[in-house]
């Protein structure tokens, strides 16, 4: 019997797990293959048995996997690829040709030469879990920025509510200042400039009444302040 | 029977961890777009009922932890423990995700559980490595809880040593802290620590 044939049958009850389970040799020779990747991955075991990992699967070349597998083959701790780091482990399809998000575990197994140890992959579908987690987040992320834009709607129509009264009456005595004022008169300038400015300032001030959309931009230090352009509508 | 470190024996051990969190560190950088740095300011022995008040004083009443039990020479566990609000700090800071909505989930979860596979493993493996020692581990597990409940009084925990290292992550603009802990059967610090005098 070959080793292959060997470790087919000792880990066979890994056949009937709905987990997918692979076992690699050291010199990353795939050795053992499970139903559950077989349906998952479309490679049956036999066609997979006896390849190397990383010419089926190139990112395992990547140093990042390397290392933390070289620990595991040394007879060291388990270790984790989380599926918000990694993705798809083992790219597998699923109906909607997305590919399925994949949780993995890889633990030392001895061999039986009492000197190595292969590496016994466990790779879980979280695809369902994932994309409800998204969802929320989603749902949550939409109600923070529908609260965040009630709060700013709140605070500019109180800011122009009460900025609103003081424009008036300054406007206004600056019109009766001037309504008798002739052009050469030393203030004439300064009060003109002074209505220009109030006229830019209720300008603002229709914006803060018309934002109906949270949008920030970039101010000093980091820091971000309200958009009043692209916020109002 | 407490076993006290003497500050030579603390001064190796926490270059061993620093070792361990420096492997862990440069693993992290292999996976990251983010440049990460570890290091352990401070690694003391304490008691297990002082241990609540030591993890809680910089942090909230939720925490995040990863832990890893061993077996070998000698028997006990590692953990990797964070505030929550730290650990989801960490992880989106990790993934690149806007630190906002921070709540931490099965996802977050998995992705802590990395980190902290990670650097305990850094960790483990620098301790087995340089003391000759020979372990079997659990596969880690994550698990979010109040310090209340994580620390509730155990009376086979109170008689074990604990090692508590202070990791500090400093990532982008972050700097988080996190404190890795080893808990160890009192006989099995004294395995350590004569262990740690044969490189002395």
């Amino acid at each position: 019997m070959s080793e292959f044939e060997e470790l087919a049958l000792k880990f066979s009850i890994l056949n009937h797990v709905p987990i997918g389970m692979f076992l690699l040799r050291n010199d990353y020779t795939i050795v053992f293959w499970n139903r559950c990747l077989e349906d998952w991955t479309g490679t049956d075991a036999k066609d997979i048995v006896g390849k190397n990992l990383g010419d089926e699967y190139p990112h395992f070349n990547q140093l990042s996997y390397q290392s933390r597998l070289g620990i595991v083959f040394d007879g060291g701790p388990p270790a984790i690829f989380s599926s918000q780091l990694h993705g798809s482990i083992l790219p597998a399809p699923l109906p909607d040709g997305k590919l399925r998000i994949q949780h993995t575990t890889v633990i030392a197994v001895p061999a039986d030469d009492g000197k190595n140890n292969y590496a016994l992959f466990s790779v879980e579908d979280v695809t369902d879990l994932s994309r409800k987690i998204t969802a929320i987040r989603e749902a949550e992320k939409a109600n923070i920025e529908k609260e965040k834009l009630a709060g700013v709607i709140e605070m500019s129509a109180a800011v122009c509510h009460e900025l609103n009264q003081p424009l008036m009456v300054i406007s206004g005595l600056s019109d009766i200042l001037l309504w008798d004022m002739e052009e050469d008169h030393p203030l004439y300038k300064h009060l003109t400039a002074m209505q220009e400015q109030l006229d830019k300032t209720g300008l603002i001030t229709k914006k803060l009444m018309n934002i109906t959309r949270y949008e920030t931009r970039e101010y000093t230090a980091g820091r971000k302040i309200i958009d009043i352009d692209k916020s109002s509508s | 029977m407490n076993i006290t470190p003497s500050e030579r024996q603390l001064d190796a051990l926490t270059e061993l961890i620093n070792i361990g969190v420096g492997r862990g560190a440069s693993v992290l950088n292999t996976m990251l777009e983010s440049h990460i740095v570890l290091q352990v300011p401070f690694l003391r022995v304490i008691s297990y009922n002082d241990l609540k008040d030591e993890i809680t004083r910089h942090g909230g009443e939720w925490l995040a932890t990863v832990e890893m039990s061993f077996r070998g020479n000698f028997t006990g566990s590692s953990q990797l423990i964070f505030s929550t609000e730290s650990a989801s700090k960490l992880v989106a800071a990790m993934v690149g995700e806007e630190p906002i909505n921070m709540d931490m989930d099965e996802i977050r979860g998995g992705t802590l559980c990395e980190v902290g596979n990670i650097v305990l493993n850094g960790v483990m493996g620098s301790i087995s490595n340089m003391l000759k020692f020979d372990f079997s581990y659990s596969v880690p597990n994550f698990l979010e809880e109040n310090a209340d409940n994580l620390f509730a009084p155990d009376q086979k925990k109170t008689e074990m040593s604990i090692l508590l290292a202070r990791t500090s992550f400093q990532i982008e603009r972050l700097n988080i802290d996190g404190d890795v802990i080893l808990f160890f059967e009192v006989a099995s610090l004294k395995i350590l620590l004569d262990s740690i005098d044969t490189l002395l």
